[in-house]
């Protein structure tokens, strides 16, 4: 199963005790997102909508392309590919 | 801000920049002022012009809106407009450059426009002293060239942005949180709007606030500046603007990363089909299961001290980090930060009831979410958190 990097936005960084950057295994953007929600699951209710979908309020980016003008969730990853977690910050 | 739905009519978008013979002129004062940017030429004295005859609204006096206002004034933009409501606040000043300490409790406009005029008096400053609205949006954005978002919350964030894809204008966009800024110009049709990048706001439970979290003072500046430089350079008519790509910053790692951004053809703002629907505001996403669940229930700040004194007081738990806890803190209260809830909810197993609290209220309701996905069933948050404790309960509890 390929491993990707998954590049951590600040919300979430408490949960990886600060690491901008974490591995994950899953052969597409879903499975690899999820492998990282396992993790806590206040990460799961940040990514994910009850439904099980990617909440419309953060974008992912596989290797700098935005995963929603590829596959989405079933785009597949390969080892050593790179995902962004772009979320929606307000702050000002 | 309501989510109620309000209308108003869609604006004509304006025309192209000016010609050249048409600016207004620079007077001798005014040479000597702006010689640095004379000198370039990608400026000069035709751009000089030019930024004198723009007119830039920045929506949000705060983090974001203090650097830019600053540097487009000393810019020689020629109208600065500010949108705020607000008072300076002693803990505004790690980062609201804008303000001194003889400011705090004047209104941010007021105390902004001493300023301004201080650093350019040629700057024509215009304050509106008011909540931007779906009411009010295109009227005072229609008056500007150019819109620099330094807002505190989605739904002004979708609202600047709605107007702004209405009226055509661009939407330089700054946001920060902790160590993380995010800059883009969004300007539909030639490129993205805000909402082909993200649809939906979050839920409050997933929302991250600075209020709550933090946010490194010198991060605001930085990324307001960039808002700035955006500004300026659309004014000028030069360079290559940030559409259609968003900059990532993280100041602690300090790398800075830029993603492309397409336009979403069936996005509900600014596709052609939707272009020039009436604006209105909206509300936080909330999850359906959400509203519907009735697990999830709020305490609020007056119940809490009753239960409290009561014959059988709920268990208090405070998700907030260590530091937070060390400020101050509900008596009895057990530290559990939220981070470390799943691992640590056993401790929670004997109590008959239990209270989660932080500071304002959002992270308390994502931890009562999560202890409910465990099967906890007697679990409330504390509506309004800490600030609401002290404004309702007790004034007496250092705040910060």
């Amino acid at each position: 199963m390929p491993v990707s990097e998954i590049q951590v936005p600040s919300p979430l960084r408490a949960v990886t005790k600060g690491a901008s950057s974490v591995k994950a295994l899953g052969g597409t953007v879903g499975l690899a997102l999820r492998d990282f929600a396992r993790s806590d699951g206040s990460v799961n209710a940040f990514l994910f909508n009850p439904e099980g979908r990617l909440r419309r309020s953060v974008a992912v980016f596989l290797n700098g392309v935005d995963v929603r003008n590829l596959d989405g969730e079933e785009t597949v990853v390969r080892e050593g590919d790179i995902l962004s977690i772009v979320p929606a910050l307000a702050g000002g | 801000m309501s989510g109620r739905k309000q209308r108003a009519a869609p604006r004509t978008p304006r025309s192209g920049p000016l010609p050249a013979e048409t600016l207004p002129g620079l007077s001798e004062s005014e040479l000597r002022r702006y010689s640095r940017h004379l000198l370039l030429p990608e400026v000069g004295a035709e751009g000089q012009r030019r930024l004198k005859h723009g007119k830039a609204l920045i929506v949000g006096a705060g983090g974001l809106g203090s650097p830019s206002s600053l540097y487009l004034a000393a810019a020689g933009v020629g109208v600065v407009g500010l949108v705020d409501f607000d008072r300076v606040a002693e803990s505004n000043l790690q980062r609201q450059v804008l303000y001194g300490t003889s400011d705090v409790g004047r209104p941010k406009l007021e105390a902004a426009e001493d300023r301004l005029k201080d650093l350019n008096p040629g700057v024509r400053v215009v304050r509106h002293d008011a909540e931007l609205t779906a009411t009010n949006a295109l009227d005072i954005v229609a008056q500007y060239d150019v819109v620099l978002d330094g807002t505190d919350n989605y739904p002004a964030r979708y609202l600047v942005n709605d107007a702004c894809v209405v009226l055509g204008k661009p939407d330089v966009f700054g946001s920060v949180y902790r160590f993380e800024g995010q800059v883009s110009v969004f300007h539909a049709p030639q490129g993205p709007c805000y909402r082909c990048l993200f649809p939906e706001p979050p839920p409050p439970e997933a929302a991250p606030s600075c209020a709550e979290a933090g946010v490194l003072g010198v991060l605001p500046g930085l990324v307001g500046m960039i808002q700035a430089t955006e500004a300026v350079k659309i004014l000028l008519g030069k360079g290559t603007p940030l559409v259609g790509r968003l900059l990532l910053i993280d100041s602690l790692e300090m790398r800075f990363k830029e993603l492309t951004i397409e336009r979403d053809k069936s996005c509900l703002r600014c596709s052609r089909r939707h272009r020039q629907d009436p604006i209105e505001v909206v509300a936080a996403a909330c999850d359906p299961a959400d509203s519907a669940s009735p697990l999830l229930t709020e305490i609020t700040a007056v119940e809490l001290h009753r239960e409290l004194a009561g014959p059988s007081p709920p268990l208090l738990v405070d998700v907030r980090d260590p530091a937070e806890f060390a400020i101050n803190r509900l008596p009895g209260a057990v530290l559990i930060p939220l981070r470390d809830l799943g691992e640590r909810s056993g401790e929670l197993r004997d109590a008959t009831s239990v209270v989660v609290y932080c500071k304002m209220g959002g992270r308390s309701a994502r931890a009562t979410r999560l202890l409910l996905d465990l099967g906890f069933r007697r679990v409330r948050t504390l509506r309004g958190g800490l600030e609401e404790w002290a404004e309702r309960v007790d004034p007496s509890i250092p705040r910060y």
